[in-house]
């Protein structure tokens, strides 16, 4: 049988699947919040697998080898992001899963309007919401539709309407529970394509030892780091400052509205130390500093020898794909970038379907009031239209969309702002969050547009940095809150601090990872990964890959500690008990 | 002995063991990913991936 065959066989099986746990889903879930957050019972392996899947879209299976083919070694730096993305969870998650229990909260608008007494800050999250939701998931089916315009020859625009049908139907029907079960399965063929397809480019070779020999002989734009920090502005350099801020960029996947409404789904809090610790850093971080780097590193090696060639760093993984993969195995990993695709975008139609629903249906046009049925219908339909939305923008202005695709994460970044102040406590005035994310969105947008990475470094830390100026800034102006949210954030902050407090050996790692956490940002993603140009190289890897994987397997060992041992993402059953019988209600469920 | 009570815990737990007890599931979980990744790195230098 052709691979095309074996696409078309795959993808069959694939969309049983799906529809499965879509129509199930259609049965079952009578409820809004069974609808839109899977009834807050989501179990532990589900979790698991599909947050991390989610976490690396698409564009870490076909964008990603195309970039360090671009960039060489120094762009590799950016697989880092199998902890940096994860440390959000780490930073957040648990105390975001308490919140939604003992208040009650179904969108993460709620419970920031809820802190800050604001309504202001919702609609900022909903807008923030739907631009990620739409132009994320935009960058995903496109990308979708050229992946099956290149393997089987049809449309590109037929391929992303294909994708995004099968994507819209699971979701429409199924809500959050199906995108999370579709999810499951879409992490093992994420992860298998990956590793499969690095494999056969390295058979390519030979093997290790010729592909190591060959890669020697490669000038040293592809293997060194080339400076600290460029004082431009619109170079787009992988300076250490640049690798640096761009983690912060990725850092906003998991701060992004969708996960925080995400989190609130999860029975318990159980999975997040896991997910951080060992699915992510571990088992995706093996398939990106080893298999993905044979990827991008095996492109710039074939185009040298003249035996490949590719008109653009996109090109690059269709082509290794059509070109090493037996008939079978294309199949295979066809279905893991497909399966890649899919699982960013279902988390984020489905949950910005539910936040449009929840904070501009529900609470204002019906007036929280409004029956379960009417919910899950309307919330379907939101769903539809940013389905709808994604696929328009994404088939009408590419240029716009790869522009937009990059704002997305890094407005996710800037939601560190209100979960910060939220759930950590850093304190501004209620008039301070509001301006600090406003003034954050609009930062990025300037250091993306209009003076885009000045000092070579990414607009995400740009925003950020101003959003928490801009907050403080208010605080020591002297913007005061009134005493109604002023006692109510005392209420919170007093629950959150008893419920989750640390023991004392917990007390004593946290406060070794205030220092120890820095450090491995500063060597191991910051300018001090310089030193690993020339310092060391081991096995046959060159310097620079040798200083990436020292750090990755030092970042495994500080991520176990910060979830586990520091107890960032670590429960017991009592904090859960607590969680369970303490509630405080403050949002109807309709 | 061997069992430690935490504060925050109300139930009796298994000590951690830095004596020679039994160690927690995610210490095991490490301390083999860190295994398998120097194995895996050791037998890529050795040549066993060609």
């Amino acid at each position: 049988m052709s691979g095309t065959t074996w696409v078309y066989i795959m993808l069959g099986i694939y969309i049983v699947y799906c529809f499965y746990w879509g129509l199930r889903g259609y049965f079952t879930e009578k409820t809004a919040a069974g609808y839109a957050i899977a009834g807050r019972s989501i179990p532990f392996f589900a979790f698991l697998l599909a947050s991390t899947a989610a976490s690396f879209s698409g564009w870490t299976f076909v964008s990603h080898p195309g970039a360090i083919y671009l960039s060489g070694l120094a762009y590799a730096f950016a697989s880092f992001y199998v902890l940096t993305i994860p440390i959000t969870g780490a930073f957040f998650g648990k105390r975001t899963w308490l919140m939604g229990k003992r208040y009650g909260f179904v969108t993460p608008g709620d419970m920031y309007a809820y802190y800050y007494n604001n309504e202001a800050v919702r609609f900022l999250v909903v807008a923030t919401a739907f631009l990620y939701a739409t132009f994320y998931s935009a960058l995903q089916l496109t990308a979708a539709g050229a992946l099956f315009h290149h393997v089987t020859g049809q449309p590109a625009a037929f391929g992303a309407i294909f994708m995004g049908f099968i994507v819209w139907f699971y979701i429409c029907t199924g809500g959050l529970k199906a995108s999370t079960w579709v999810g499951v399965i879409q992490f093992i063929l994420l992860v298998s394509g990956i590793v499969i397809l690095g494999a056969y480019v390295l058979h390519e070779f030979g093997g290790w030892t010729e592909f190591s020999a060959q890669m020697a002989t490669l000038e040293a734009r592809y293997l060194e780091v080339p400076s600290i920090i460029n004082f431009t502005v619109g170079e787009r350099a992988w300076t250490g400052v640049m690798i640096l801020s761009y983690m912060f960029a990725l850092m906003g996947i998991q701060s992004s509205p969708a996960f925080t409404m995400w989190t609130f789904g999860i029975k318990d809090p159980k999975p997040l130390a896991w997910q951080h610790v060992f699915m992510s850093t571990f088992i995706v971080g093996f398939a990106l500093f080893f298999f993905t780097a044979f990827q991008g590193m095996g492109a710039i090696m074939l185009q040298k020898a003249g035996i490949l060639e590719f008109a653009s760093d996109r090109d690059v993984v269709p082509i290794l794909m059509k070109t090493y993969l037996p008939p079978f195995m294309l199949g295979v990993v066809f279905i893991g970038a497909i399966a890649a695709m899919h699982s960013t975008a279902a988390p984020y139609i489905g949950t910005g379907g539910s936040i449009l629903l929840r904070d501009i249906w529900w609470r204002y046009v019906r007036k929280q009031q409004c029956s379960d049925r009417e919910q899950i219908w309307v919330n379907r339909l939101f769903a539809t239209i940013i389905t709808i939305a994604a696929l328009a923008v994404g088939l009408t202005s590419t240029a716009v969309l790869v522009m937009l695709g990059g704002l997305a994460t890094a407005f996710g970044f800037v939601m560190y702002v209100l979960l910060s102040g939220t759930l950590w406590g850093l304190r501004w005035p209620s008039i301070g969050s509001v301006l600090g994310v406003l003034s954050g969105m609009v930062a990025v947008f300037i250091t993306y547009r209009i003076y885009p990475e000045p000092l070579t470094i990414h607009c995400a830390a740009w925003g950020t940095g101003v959003g928490l100026l801009v907050a403080y800034a208010c605080r020591f102006l002297g913007f005061r809150d009134n005493e109604e949210t002023i006692q109510r954030q005392q209420e919170v902050r007093g629950w959150l601090d008893r419920v989750d407090e640390p023991s004392e050996s917990g007390k004593k790692w946290r406060k070794a990872m205030k220092v120890l956490v820095p450090l491995w940002y500063l060597f191991a993603i910051g300018p001090a990964c310089l030193i690993g140009n020339k310092a060391f190289s081991f096995a046959g890897f060159p310097p620079l890959w040798s200083w990436q994987l020292v750090w990755w397997i030092l970042g495994i060992i500080m991520m176990w500690a910060l979830c586990f041992k520091a107890e960032m993402s670590t429960t017991n059953e009592e904090q859960i008990r607590q969680a369970n019988s303490e509630t405080m209600i403050v949002v109807k469920e309709n | 002995l061997g069992i430690a009570i935490n504060a925050n815990r109300t139930t009796l737990q298994p000590a951690i063991s830095r004596k020679g007890g039994q160690m927690k599931k995610e210490d095991r979980y490490l301390i083999l990913v860190i295994g398998f990744i120097i194995g895996w790195i050791t037998m890529m230098g050795m040549g066993v991936l060609g």
